[in-house]
């Protein structure tokens, strides 16, 4: 089933990892993608590989914080598509440190590409789709939006701002047909996180946190992000707005970290049955 | 009929309607045999849930209906080893019943209280404890809890037991979604906003001085939305919960309100 047909979508940060998962299921679901990022060559390769026909898929190399960007984005889909039905604000940038190491450039560029440009693309489209009538804005956001990790400063609250603006968007644009939403993704495996987990030692506290944390026995992949995107992006979810979404094996639920060596919750819970009698 | 659930088995519980309408449990049956489970159908009301499996077989579905008062272990384990054992397995586990009533502690009855929270919040942890083992044997599952944006805001009226209810569903759902994550086992809840649906015609109207229309009016203007949403919404974000395409989805609260908890004035 074709969830998707005749829509025309905006994804940015498309050229790999949950942006790349997001245009191959909007293409699979009948839409017709511009796909945005600042990486050129890599958007080239994605474009070939996803062999779609130019009608379907179009590409954009641009820099988000550029002054020009959301003009340019909204005029090449427009020319491409003659509308915008669906805008993915998905492309994120992160650089850890404490507060007390960040200068103020990198706490902008973190900001600006987070949060500002969301914004400035939102201030763009939005409008169009509320002349319209019809709009879907999804917003992929991050666990780090509301639960604490060590030196993740700028990127938690730029996530954080991310989802007030998904819910600003929503109640404000609500009567004029547009929903916003935000999915917040936990561990989801894109050359990206493997970069950053893959050299890590398992036992480290943060692969622990971060991996062995996530009661589902598996990690993510981006099709499991753009699943949640297609439906929120679909007819489907049409009274589902300002909200967040979790996509993250049910990390967010989890308040502690488990032990080292690998224990599963599950015998954890049955010895504790066990030991009070309850179960059977 | 497309194939989203194809080869699962989804049992709805609350799956009839009072009357000719079509409420969220019916709704979410329909949808469910329409995307390819088959259905086992449960309600209190058997006929009610006999004129859901009718409306699903006319369609071409498959569906069997039975008889079962969620509040009663005997009944829980009986609904689902009917549905294991005519349709093999039970891959989604639909929690949609649930009663609602209005008044704070002083106007409800102990019986009154001791009913709601049987009903809405005990019948969770019944057809869990009997559903669960069958879905551990299969390494797959699906539980789809129907809760209340009442279970994390007071709109608008005093309902107390309701609340705490729809509440103790967020918990259970949570303690499931945890505990059983690792043999592949989800548990997910729905927070229900303002549904233009059959239930709320019968039993809220008398809160809006009696006139529908006027009912319906304003809590279309509650809704940032600008209007309620329909039973169909609920079926369609069920679905999603439903099918595998949410396998990485689990310990979720998702309101389908139309972004109404958003609000912090009506």
């Amino acid at each position: 089933m074709k969830r998707l047909n005749g829509r025309s979508a905006i994804v940015t940060g498309a050229a790999r990892g949950i942006g790349r998962g997001i245009v191959e299921r909007f293409l699979a679901e009948g839409a017709s993608v511009l796909m945005v990022d600042i990486l050129s060559d890599e958007l080239e390769k994605t474009a070939r590989e996803l062999g779609a026909s130019d009608s379907n898929l179009q590409s954009l190399a641009v820099d988000l914080t550029a002054v020009d960007a959301p003009t340019k984005i909204r005029e090449t889909a427009e020319k491409a598509f003659g509308r915008i039905d669906i805008l993915v604000n998905n492309a994120g940038i992160g650089i850890t440190g404490k507060i007390g190491d960040f200068t103020d450039a990198q706490w902008d560029k973190v900001l600006g590409v987070n949060v500002t440009a969301p914004f400035r693309i939102a201030r763009e489209i939005v409008p169009k789709m509320a002349d319209q009538g019809f709009g879907r804005v999804v917003n992929i956001t991050s666990f780090a939006a509301t639960a604490g990790q060590r030196e993740d400063t700028a990127y938690a609250v730029s996530k954080a701002g991310l989802e007030a603006l998904t819910r600003s968007i929503a109640v404000d644009y609500g009567r004029a047909g547009i929903t916003c939403n935000a999915i917040a993704p936990g561990v989801i495996v894109t050359p990206l996180s493997e970069a950053v987990l893959g050299d890590l030692d398992p036992r480290l506290p943060i692969v622990q946190v971060v991996i062995g944390n996530r009661p589902a026995p598996f990690n993510g992949a981006p099709s499991d992000i753009a699943a949640a995107a297609a439906f929120l992006a679909s007819d489907d979810a049409r009274y589902v707005t300002g909200h967040v979404i979790p996509v993250d094996g049910g990390a967010g639920t989890v308040r502690y970290v488990p032990d080292p060596d690998g224990v599963s919750m599950k015998r954890f819970v049955e010895e504790d049955l066990r030991s009070i009698g309850s179960r059977g | 009929m497309t194939d989203r659930l194809k080869g699962k088995v989804a049992l709805v519980t609350g799956a009839g309607t009072k009357g000719d309408g079509i409420g969220n449990g019916k709704a979410c049956a329909i949808l469910y045999a329409r995307e390819g489970a088959k259905v086992v159908a449960t309600d209190i009301d058997i006929d009610a849930a006999q004129s859901t499996a009718e409306a699903i077989r006319h369609e071409g579905g498959e569906c069997i209906a039975a008889k079962a008062d969620v509040s009663l272990a005997a009944d829980c384990s009986a609904m689902i080893e009917e549905c294991v054992a005519n349709f093999g397995r039970i891959d989604v586990l639909h929690n949609n019943v649930g009663i609602t009533d209005s008044g704070g502690p002083v106007e409800y009855s102990e019986a009154q209280w001791d009913r709601m929270i049987n009903v809405n919040a005990k019948s969770v942890f019944l057809t869990a404890k009997f559903a669960l083992p069958h879905m551990e044997r299969q390494k797959s599952g699906s539980v789809i809890n129907i809760s209340s944006i009442n279970a994390v805001r007071n709109i608008p009226f005093p309902k107390f037991a309701y609340s705490a209810s729809k509440a103790a569903m967020i918990a259970m759902s949570r303690e499931i979604a945890i505990q059983y994550a690792p043999v592949g086992i989800r548990s997910n809840v729905i927070l229900v906003g303002l549904i233009k649906s059959p239930i709320v015609e019968q039993n809220n109207v008398r809160l809006y001085g009696g006139d529908l229309e006027e009912m319906w009016k304003k809590r279309d203007a509650m809704c940032p939305s600008g209007h309620q949403g329909e039973v169909w919404d609920i079926a369609n974000t069920s679905l999603f919960l439903a099918s595998d395409e949410s396998r990485y989805v689990n310990g979720v609260v998702l309101p389908v309100d139309g972004g109404l908890i958003n609000l912090v004035k009506l």
